[in-house]
């Protein structure tokens, strides 16, 4: 019969009623807490089940970072002591006190005081860490923001950017819910308190937390199932990782009775080496994958010199020179040069279903065009030449080298050059073609 | 921590700085306020022990002597002042009772 049971409580630290009475309902069923780690997890070890308070009080000078008790936390241990109350473990500025009699005056007697000491301790440890993830992630969003803007076709296009955006999207909900919640909870126990009225519950926050932890969990399981989007849940795991081993190495100062600035500076240092050294794996990783897709084997290109008469099956080298799609778009540039070297057919397929990314995709192809053609054909570039490929627009930059078109089409950007000026015929067949 | 925040004391407040007016240790604290309402006004030692902290800061109270771990409190002039205004704050709510009652004739 197993001794300790193991449990991943993620309960806000300032929801003490739940918190209480998770614990006389478990010391009901025989377990009793033993230990709580910051890594996350609960212990508990098996007893006799029986009738057990258990109470929850704050002590703002705490720290989830030092190694001993704080002088105020050791007055507050041997008051409780003294009134009958047994500590059974604390987690930053919580502790948690235990009392075998029923007629024990409670830990806390004035609920307003409560209230006001968890708004206290709530603001050196939990409000400050939410807002650091929180600002961290708006960061790291907003990088990944900018990409999008300055490169939308190649970063929509990137299942390792979407799948990104919404990993991180998902997680500054997550921790926006969490500092919304608990700013809500502390007003409206706040003025209960005042009021003399019980403290609300949170229980519902509570629920919907754990249902938006069940989708970052169901998206993590997607990302590390999936060909394209391994990377990304790779990268998260290797984060939890990071913060498993930070947090492990805290605890491991902490029993070495180190300064807390050391229980600070080690771990946040270990950190930076974890998280730098990952982001460089990550662009290696990346590398290599983009290496893969270069190697797309040949047979899949929309247009080739073939299909345009131009060359005999076998007689030119078409190559997928980049390919890659995600749930928002896709981007492909291919590249059809005949053996003899004389003729070479080179362009560019954009993707975007949805109509403003579509707009920032057009807008982007086009200046990128219209650059590519001022070079070519010294700035002569036509417009209005939909018809001609049956598209609602497309534009077209004749040269002495080279043929520019640009084609937009719903929902689909080709540029397309050709080193020989395409006839009606040609264009008909690259539309038919081309065309989604 | 502003003075606004214990304009009006609450029960507990009161007897912790009554209790104060003479030196003592939070567990003696308590003692005396069961004996003193007869078991009326409880202190947890929490409420105790953050009370304390708060009335430190505010400067209502000063630590006398630390023996072991056990640390002893006395009232200062700022907090004497403070439980003076509560008593008479109080005695004026009697008064105003026993004028609207009429007790005061009676009696």
């Amino acid at each position: 019969m197993k001794q300790h049971k193991y449990e991943l409580f993620d309960t806000a630290l300032y929801d003490y009623q739940f918190i209480q009475q998770h614990l006389t309902d478990m010391a009901a069923q025989g377990w009793r807490l033993d230990k709580i780690s910051t890594i996350g997890y609960w212990r508990y070890r098996r007893t006799e089940p029986a009738n057990v308070r258990y109470e929850v009080t704050y002590a703002p000078s705490g720290s989830a970072y030092n190694s001993r008790p704080t002088v105020q936390e050791e007055a507050l241990t041997d008051l409780c002591a003294e009134a009958g109350w047994v500590k059974v473990a604390s987690l930053a500025q919580m502790h948690i006190y235990c009392n075998a009699d029923p007629n024990a005056t409670p830990l806390e007697t004035d609920e307003l005081a409560r209230i006001r000491n968890i708004k206290r301790s709530m603001g050196k440890g939990f409000l400050r860490e939410q807002i650091l993830m929180i600002v961290l992630f708006l960061m790291q969003l907003y990088m990944q923001v900018s990409n999008v803007i300055r490169w939308p076709s190649r970063t929509l296009a990137s299942p390792l950017s979407v799948g990104n955006v919404i990993m991180i999207s998902l997680l500054v909900v997550l921790f926006s819910i969490n500092l919304a919640a608990y700013l809500l909870w502390i007003r409206r126990a706040e003025n209960a308190a005042q009021e003399g009225l019980p403290c609300p519950s949170s229980s519902f926050y509570r629920k919907f937390r754990y249902v938006l932890w069940l989708f970052v969990a169901a998206y993590l399981v997607i990302l590390l199932c999936s060909a394209e989007l391994w990377l990304v849940g790779g990268v998260l795991v290797i984060m939890v990782a990071c913060v498993v081993t930070t947090r492990l190495l805290m605890e491991l100062c902490k029993k070495l009775n180190s300064p807390k600035w050391v229980n600070i500076a080690v771990p946040f240092c270990v950190c930076f080496v974890l998280t730098m050294g990952m982001l460089t794996g990550m662009i290696f990783m990346a590398d290599d994958l983009s290496l893969d897709l270069h190697e797309t084997p040949e047979g899949n290109l929309p247009l080739t010199l073939s299909d345009l008469g131009l060359t005999s099956e076998g007689a030119s080298d078409p190559t997928v020179m980049e390919h890659t799609a995600s749930i928002v778009g896709s981007y492909g540039r291919y590249w059809d040069e005949s053996t003899d070297g004389e003729l070479r057919l080179r362009y560019l397929v954009v993707d975007a279903g949805w109509e403003p990314l579509y707009t920032m995709c057009l807008n982007e192809q086009e200046r990128e065009f219209l650059e590519q053609a001022n070079w070519a054909s010294n700035g002569t570039v036509t417009i209005n030449q939909g018809d001609m490929w049956d598209a609602h627009y497309a534009r077209h930059a004749p040269g002495d080298f080279k043929d520019c078109w640009f084609i937009c089409w719903d929902g689909r950007i080709v540029t397309l050059t050709a080193n020989w000026p395409l006839t009606e015929e040609q264009i008909a067949i690259a539309a038919e073609l081309l065309k989604p | 921590m502003p003075r606004e925040k214990f304009q009006a004391l609450t029960e507990q407040m009161f007897y912790i700085l009554l209790c104060l007016r003479k030196e003592c240790c939070g567990m003696d604290i308590m003692t005396q306020i069961d004996d003193l309402t007869g078991g009326r006004v409880k202190v947890g030692p929490g409420t105790l022990y953050n009370l304390l902290e708060q009335f430190a800061g505010a400067g209502f109270i000063r630590e006398t002597k630390v023996v072991g771990r056990r640390r002893s409190y006395i009232l200062t002039d700022k907090g004497s002042a403070a439980l003076k205004e509560e008593y008479d704050r109080i005695r004026a709510q009697a008064a105003d009772y026993r004028r609207a009652t009429g007790e005061e004739d009676a009696t």
